[in-house]
C-alpha cells in the first residue's frame, strides 16, 4: 500500500513532553517527508500551533502544564486540524475525555510506526475531505449507499433495522474515525441516552453478525476497548 | 532503736527527692515561660510606671519587649513612660455598635517577643473574644513560651475578695484566680503610702479631677488605704514564705511534711455556695491539699432548670479556683458526700452555714447533722457565708413557672367536690373525706410536693364549705369538726410526702437505670467497633437516642468524622476550631465550660494516655446551660471511647505492618523475577542491534530476522511489565472496577486483536451462541484475563497448535474456556497455577514471571467470578473462567415500533 509519490512537505506538530519518544517522532516523520515542530509543554504547544498552522498535530498525554482534555479544547477554538492523541495503557479516562473534546483519533503507546503513519494518512484525508466524496461507500464485499439508505454484503443485500442502518450510518460517515460510546450514543439514541453503553453492545452485535465473516474477529467493525468503536476501510500490513 | 546506717540512708532518699522535685519545678518554669506579676494595694500606686521602667531597661539589654497592652486612664505622665517601647496595635471589637479596644492575644504570638507586657490583668474581654478573662490570655501567653509582665491590685485577687470586702465594704466584680498568682515566678509589691496616695490623687495624677472627686469620697479613705495596703504586704509575704518554702524543699533542709490531705466542698444552688467555695480554697491552700467541690444530685425535682444552671456555675467556678469538680447521685445528700469523702480518701468537709430556718430541719432532717454524725475521722468545716448580692451566678433568662401542676391540682379538687357531692346522701359521711383523700394522692403522684400541700388545704375549704353543717360558709356548728379537719390535713400531707418521695425515688431510679444502660451500650457495642467510622455511627445513633441530645465524634483536625448521621447537624468553621482547641489542649471547652464558651456545642477531648485520639461533641439545646448531671456521663463516655478508639487504632497499626510485610516478601520475590526476566530479553536485544551494527548492511535477510526478533522480545517485555503493574495495581488495592455491560463476543474479539502477533497465525477456533446474554464486567479486566489466557495458552503450546475458545450460559453465570493442544498442565501443578511468581516446571525455561494467571485469579475474583484449570480427555490444558450472570438491562430501538 506504500505510495511513492512525493508529498508537498506537511508539517506535523508533536506535542510530547519525553524528549526520547519526541526524538524518535521526528527522526520517522521527517523520514517520511513531513515537516516536523516538537513542543514540550501544552502552552509551548498551543503557540507553535497557531504559528506553523501544522496539518496535524500529535498530542502526548500525561503533560507537565496541561492535560489532553484542556489542550485539545484550547485547540478546538480556533482550528479544524486533526489531532491524534498519544496516550499511555491507563489513561482510558483521559482519552476519552480528549476525544469527546474533538480529538480525533488515538494511539496507545507503544505503538508500531506504521500503524502511526497509517492513521496519520487517514487523518490527512478526512480533514481534505470531511464529507464522503460519494454516498457510497465500498470497503472489501461490504457495500453500504447512504443515499439508497441500503446495504450489500457479497452483492447480497441485507436488511437491517432503522436502528442498526442508523448505528452502521454513522460509522460510515465517519469511517476510520474512533467514534467514543458517548459519541455514537448521541448521535443514535440522543443525548439523553449518553450513558447506556449496553444498546451498542446488542446492535453492534447484531450488526456484526450481519456484515462480518467472522463475528468475533470483526474485519470491519472493531472495538476500541474502552474507547468506542471504528469503521476500517484501511487494512495495514497483516491487518 | 533506729540504726545509724539507716537514718543516713533516708536522708539521702529525702536529698535525692528534694532534687527530683527541683529539677521538675525547674523544668515546668523552663517550658512555661515567666510570669512576673505588679502587685499593688489600690489604684495609682504606680504598678504600670514601675512595670514599664523596668521594661526598658531590659529592652536597652537588647531584650525583645513588646508593650501588649498598657491603660493609660489618660494619664500623661503614664503615656511617656511608653516611651520608645514597640507597642501591639489593639484589637478593635464592635460589641453592640460600641468599639472597644482589646488586647491582641493573636498578635502577640505571631510576633513572639521575650516579653510581652499585658496591663490590668482581671479584666474582662469583650463578648465574643477567644478568652472570656484577660488571664486567660496570659496563661495562653505563658503556654506558649512567652514571658509576661502584668499588673493586678490586691482586691482583684479571688482570695482576697472577701477579706476586701469585708474590710472596706467594697465588692470587685472582677477577679483573677489565685492559681495564677501562684504561677507567678516573682512577684513584684509596688507599694506608697496612704499619704503620697491621696496626694497623687488631689494632683489629678490618678484620676481626671471630677472623677477623683468621688474616688475619694467612696475609696480613697485613708481607713480603707491602710486596710489594702497591709493585705498586699501580707499577700506578698505569703508568697516570700512561699518562695523560702521552696528554697527549703530544694536545699533538702529537714522540715515538718504535711499529711496529706484532701478538702471537699459542698456546693448547692444557694447564692452563698460561692463563698463556701472561696473558703474551702483557702483552708486547702493553707494545708496545701487538692480540693474537690462536689454537688449532690439528690433527686431529679430537688434541681429545677435555673438551680441546675446554678449549680453548673458554682462547680465551674471551683475549677477556675484550681479545685476539681464532681457530681454525684445519692439517696440523700450525705450519703453522697460520705461517698465520695470515701473515695477521695478527703480529710476534711466544708458546707455552708445553713441559710434557711430552724424548723426545716427539725422537719426533714438537717445535712450537717447527719454529716457531722457519720463523719469518722473526717472533719467537718461549717463556713460563715454571707450572701453577696452581686454574687447571683449567671443564670439564663427566668423562665416563666410551670403553671400546669397548679392548675391540673385545682382540676383534681374540684372533681373530688363533685363525686363526694354524688354521693352524698348515699354513703356515710365519712366517706366523703376519703373522696377527698384519694384526690390528694393523685394530687402528690402527678403534680409534686408544693402544690399537693395547697390540695390538702383546699380539699379541707372545700369539704368544710360544701358538706360541712351549715353548708354554704366555712362557719363550723360543731367543734368536733375541727379536729376532723386537723386529721384530714395531716393524713393527707402524711400521703402526699410519701408519694412525693416514692416519686422522686422512681426518678432518680429511672435516672441512674439510664446511666448505667448508657454505659451498658456503650461497652457492649464499642465492643464490635472496628472502625473509626463504626464508633462515629454508634455515637450519632443509640448513644445520642439515650441521652437524648445531639453528639458527634469528631477528628483531631475538627472535621466531624463521616456517618450516615452527619448530615442533619450545623458543623460550622468556629466549632472546627474548638475542637482543634480542645484537642491540641486535651481540654473540654464550649459550651459549659471555661473556654470558648459560645457556640452550641460542648466538646471533649476523647484521650488515651495523655493523647488525643478524637473530640466528643455534645449538642446543647439552645439558650441552655449544659446540665451538670450531663458531665459524669460525657465523662465516662470519653474514657470508654479512648479506649475504644486506641484499641481500633492499634488493631489497625498491626493490620497494616502484616500488609507491609506481605507487600515486602512480595517486593523481594518481584524482584529477583525482574532481574531475571526483564534481563533476558535485554540481553537478547543488546545482541541482535550488536549484530545489527556489524552486519553495515551486507547481509539483508540475516538483518530482517534480527529486527523481527527485536520487535518480538520488545513485545514481550511490554506485557510483562504491563502485568507486573497490573499486579501492583491489585495488591496496593488501587484497583477500581469500571463495570459496564458488555458481550463476550465483543471481549474475545478485542483481546484476539492485542494477541494478533503472538497468535502468528495459530487457528483459533471460535464457537460463542449468538444469543449469549451481556455480562455486567470491567472491559479492560475481562479482556486482559482472555489475553493472559491466550498467552499461557501460546507459551506452553507449539507454534500452529490451534486454540479453542467456547462460551456458554449456566444458571446464574457465564462461562468461558480456552483450551490449546499442548501437553496441558501437570497434574501436581494444578493447585498452584494461580499463585503470584509461580510457573510450572516446564515454565521455568520460556520467561515471564508468572503473574498472568495470578492476575486473572484477582480480577476475576473481584468480580465474584472465578477461575479453574483442568485438561482435556484428548489432550491439552483447559483454562475456564466464570462470571455472575446478573438480568441484563433492556435495550431500546429508536423511534417507532417497527423494529423487527
Amino acid at each position: 500500500m506504500k505510495t511513492n509519490t512525493v508529498q508537498p512537505q506537511v508539517a506535523i506538530l508533536v506535542i510530547e513532553d519525553d524528549p526520547g519518544i519526541g526524538h524518535m517522532l521526528r527522526l520517522a516523520l521527517s523520514a517520511e517527508h513531513y515537516c516536523v515542530n516538537v513542543a514540550t509543554t501544552g502552552s509551548q504547544g498551543l503557540t507553535l500551533a497557531a504559528q506553523s498552522l501544522p496539518a496535524v498535530i500529535l498530542l502526548d498525554l500525561g503533560l507537565p502544564d496541561l492535560d489532553g482534555m484542556t489542550v485539545t479544547r484550547k485547540l478546538r477554538e480556533w482550528t479544524t486540524t486533526p489531532i491524534l492523541i498519544l496516550s499511555a495503557r491507563g489513561q482510558d479516562a483521559d482519552k476519552v475525555a480528549a476525544l469527546d473534546a474533538g480529538a480525533d483519533d488515538y494511539l496507545t503507546k507503544p505503538f508500531s510506526l506504521p500503524e502511526l503513519l497509517a492513521r496519520i494518512r487517514a487523518a490527512l484525508r478526512h480533514h481534505a475531505a470531511p464529507i464522503l466524496s460519494s454516498p457510497r461507500l465500498q470497503v472489501g464485499d461490504l457495500c453500504v449507499d447512504l443515499a439508497g439508505r441500503m446495504v450489500w454484503r457479497g452483492g447480497t443485500e441485507i436488511h437491517l433495522t432503522p436502528t442498526e442502518y442508523e448505528l452502521l450510518a454513522e460509522l460510515v460517515r465517519h469511517a476510520d474515525r474512533v467514534l467514543t460510546h458517548r459519541h455514537l450514543l448521541a448521535a443514535v439514541w440522543g443525548p439523553a441516552a449518553m450513558e447506556q453503553s449496553h444498546y451498542l453492545r446488542v446492535y453492534m452485535a447484531a450488526l456484526r453478525h450481519k456484515l462480518e465473516a467472522d463475528p468475533s474477529r470483526p474485519r470491519y467493525l472493531t472495538t476500541e476497548s474502552g474507547v468506542g468503536y471504528r469503521l476500517r476501510t484501511e487494512f495495514s500490513r497483516g491487518g | 532503736m533506729p540504726r545509724p546506717d539507716q537514718d543516713s540512708e533516708s536522708a539521702r532518699r529525702e536529698h535525692a527527692d528534694g532534687l527530683l522535685r527541683a529539677l521538675q519545678r525547674h523544668d515546668a518554669r523552663r517550658e512555661r515561660a515567666r510570669l512576673r506579676l505588679f502587685l499593688g494595694a489600690c489604684p495609682g500606686v504606680g504598678k504600670t510606671v514601675a512595670m514599664l521602667e523596668d521594661a526598658k531597661a531590659r529592652a536597652a539589654r537588647g531584650q525583645n519587649v513588646l508593650v501588649g497592652l498598657v491603660e493609660t486612664h489618660g494619664r500623661r505622665e503614664t503615656s511617656e513612660h511608653v516611651g520608645p517601647l514597640p507597642q501591639l496595635p489593639r484589637r478593635r471589637v464592635d460589641y453592640r455598635g460600641i468599639v472597644l479596644d482589646e488586647f491582641d492575644l493573636d498578635g502577640a504570638l505571631q510576633r513572639r517577643p521575650d516579653i510581652v507586657l499585658v496591663d490590668e490583668l482581671p479584666h474582662t474581654n469583650a463578648p465574643g473574644s477567644r478568652n472570656a478573662k484577660r488571664w486567660q490570655d496570659v496563661v495562653e501567653l505563658l503556654d506558649a513560651g512567652i514571658e509576661v509582665w502584668t499588673t493586678v491590685n490586691v482586691q482583684h485577687l479571688e482570695s482576697m475578695h472577701d477579706v476586701v470586702a469585708q474590710v472596706t465594704g467594697i465588692s470587685v466584680a472582677e477577679t483573677v484566680p489565685d492559681g495564677v498568682l501562684d504561677r507567678a515566678d516573682e512577684v513584684v509589691l509596688i507599694d506608697a503610702s496612704p499619704e503620697t496616695l491621696l496626694d497623687r490623687l488631689r494632683t489629678g495624677k490618678i484620676y481626671a479631677p471630677d472623677v477623683a472627686r468621688r474616688a475619694e469620697q467612696q475609696f480613697f479613705k485613708v481607713g480603707n488605704l491602710l486596710a489594702l495596703r497591709e493585705l498586699a504586704l501580707r499577700c506578698t509575704a505569703c508568697r516570700v514564705d512561699d518562695e523560702v518554702q521552696a528554697y527549703r524543699q530544694d536545699a533538702a533542709v529537714a522540715g515538718t511534711w504535711a499529711v496529706h490531705e484532701h478538702v471537699l466542698v459542698c456546693v448547692s444552688a444557694a447564692p452563698t455556695s460561692r463563698a463556701v467555695v472561696r473558703a474551702a480554697r483557702r483552708l486547702a491552700d493553707g494545708l496545701k491539699a487538692p480540693w474537690t467541690a462536689l454537688a449532690v444530685d439528690v433527686v431529679h425535682s430537688a434541681w429545677g432548670h435555673d438551680n441546675r444552671a446554678r449549680v453548673a456555675g458554682h462547680l465551674a467556678y471551683a475549677e477556675s479556683l484550681g479545685g476539681q469538680s464532681r457530681v454525684a447521685y445519692a439517696q440523700t445528700a450525705a450519703d453522697g458526700i460520705m461517698a465520695l469523702a470515701g473515695e477521695l480518701n478527703a480529710t476534711r468537709v466544708v458546707v455552708g452555714r445553713p441559710t434557711h430556718p430552724r424548723w426545716r430541719d427539725r422537719a426533714f432532717g438537717s445535712l450537717i447533722d447527719d454529716v457531722v454524725r457519720r463523719s469518722q475521722g473526717l472533719e467537718v468545716h461549717v463556713v460563715r457565708t454571707d450572701p453577696a448580692p452581686a454574687e447571683t451566678t449567671a443564670a439564663p433568662k427566668p423562665h416563666a413557672t410551670d403553671l400546669r401542676p397548679w392548675f391540673e391540682m385545682l382540676v383534681v379538687v374540684a372533681l373530688a367536690t363533685v363525686v363526694a357531692a354524688a354521693i352524698d346522701g348515699i354513703l356515710p359521711f365519712s366517706q366523703l373525706i376519703m373522696v377527698y383523700l384519694l384526690g390528694m394522692v393523685v394530687v402528690a403522684v402527678r403534680c409534686g410536693s408544693a402544690p399537693s400541700w395547697v390540695a390538702a388545704g383546699l380539699s379541707v375549704a372545700a369539704f368544710d364549705f360544701c358538706f360541712v353543717p351549715p353548708r354554704g360558709t366555712f362557719a363550723v356548728s360543731d367543734v368536733r369538726y375541727l379536729l376532723t379537719f386537723a386529721v384530714m390535713f395531716v393524713v393527707g400531707i402524711v400521703v402526699s410526702g410519701l408519694t412525693d418521695r416514692l416519686r422522686r425515688q422512681v426518678i432518680f431510679a429511672q435516672q441512674r437505670e439510664r446511666h448505667v444502660a448508657l454505659q451498658a451500650t456503650l461497652t457492649r457495642e464499642l465492643a464490635a467497633a472496628a472502625r473509626l467510622t463504626d464508633v462515629a455511627e454508634l455515637v450519632a445513633g443509640p448513644i445520642e437516642q439515650q441521652l437524648g441530645t445531639p453528639l458527634r465524634l469528631v477528628e483531631t483536625s475538627g472535621n466531624l468524622v463521616a456517618c450516615s448521621k452527619n448530615l442533619d447537624v450545623v458543623w460550622s468553621m468556629a466549632d472546627r476550631g474548638r475542637a482543634v482547641w480542645s484537642a491540641e489542649r486535651g481540654e473540654r471547652c464550649g459550651r459549659g465550660t471555661q473556654h470558648l464558651a459560645d457556640g452550641d456545642w460542648t466538646l471533649l477531648p476523647v484521650a488515651l494516655a495523655g493523647q488525643t485520639l478524637a473530640v466528643l461533641a455534645a449538642h446543647a439545646k439552645a439558650d441552655r446551660q449544659r446540665d451538670p448531671a450531663d458531665w459524669p456521663t460525657l465523662e465516662a463516655m470519653t474514657g470508654q471511647l479512648g479506649q475504644a478508639l486506641a484499641r481500633i487504632a492499634a488493631a489497625e497499626q498491626a493490620a497494616s505492618t502484616e500488609r507491609r510485610a506481605e507487600r515486602q516478601e512480595l517486593l523481594n520475590t518481584m524482584l529477583s523475577a525482574v532481574s531475571h526476566d526483564l534481563r533476558t530479553p535485554l540481553a537478547a536485544l543488546a545482541g541482535s542491534i550488536d549484530t545489527l551494527a556489524r552486519t553495515h548492511g551486507d547481509d539483508g535477510d540475516l538483518q530482517q530476522t534480527l529486527l523481527a526478533s527485536c520487535r518480538q522480545q520488545i513485545d514481550q517485555m511490554d506485557m510483562q511489565i504491563h502485568n507486573l503493574l497490573e499486579m501492583s495495581r491489585i495488591e496496593t488495592g488501587e484497583l477500581r472496577l469500571h463495570t459496564e455491560w458488555n458481550s463476550l463476543e465483543e471481549l474475545v474479539g478485542t483481546a484476539l486483536q492485542r494477541c494478533e502477533r503472538l497468535l502468528g497465525g495459530r487457528p483459533v477456533n471460535v464457537q460463542l451462541p449468538p444469543d449469549l446474554p451481556l455480562v455486567n464486567c470491567d472491559a479492560r479486566a475481562i479482556e486482559q484475563v482472555i489475553v493472559n489466557i491466550i498467552e499461557n495458552a501460546c507459551k506452553y503450546s507449539a507454534a500452529g497448535q490451534a486454540l479453542a475458545i467456547a462460551a456458554w450460559a449456566a444458571p446464574g453465570r457465564i462461562e468461558l474456556a480456552i483450551a490449546d493442544e499442548g501437553p496441558g498442565f501437570e497434574p501436581g501443578d494444578l493447585a498452584n497455577l494461580a499463585d503470584r511468581f509461580f510457573r510450572g516446571t516446564e515454565g521455568r525455561a520460556r520467561g515471564g514471571f508468572g503473574l498472568g494467571l495470578a492476575i486473572c485469579r484477582a480480577l476475576l475474583e473481584a468480580h465474584r467470578g472465578s477461575l479453574t484449570f483442568g485438561n482435556q480427555p484428548k489432550g491439552g490444558a483447559r483454562v475456564t473462567l466464570s462470571l455472575p450472570l446478573e438480568p441484563a438491562p433492556a435495550v431500546p430501538a429508536i423511534g417507532s415500533c417497527n423494529e423487527d
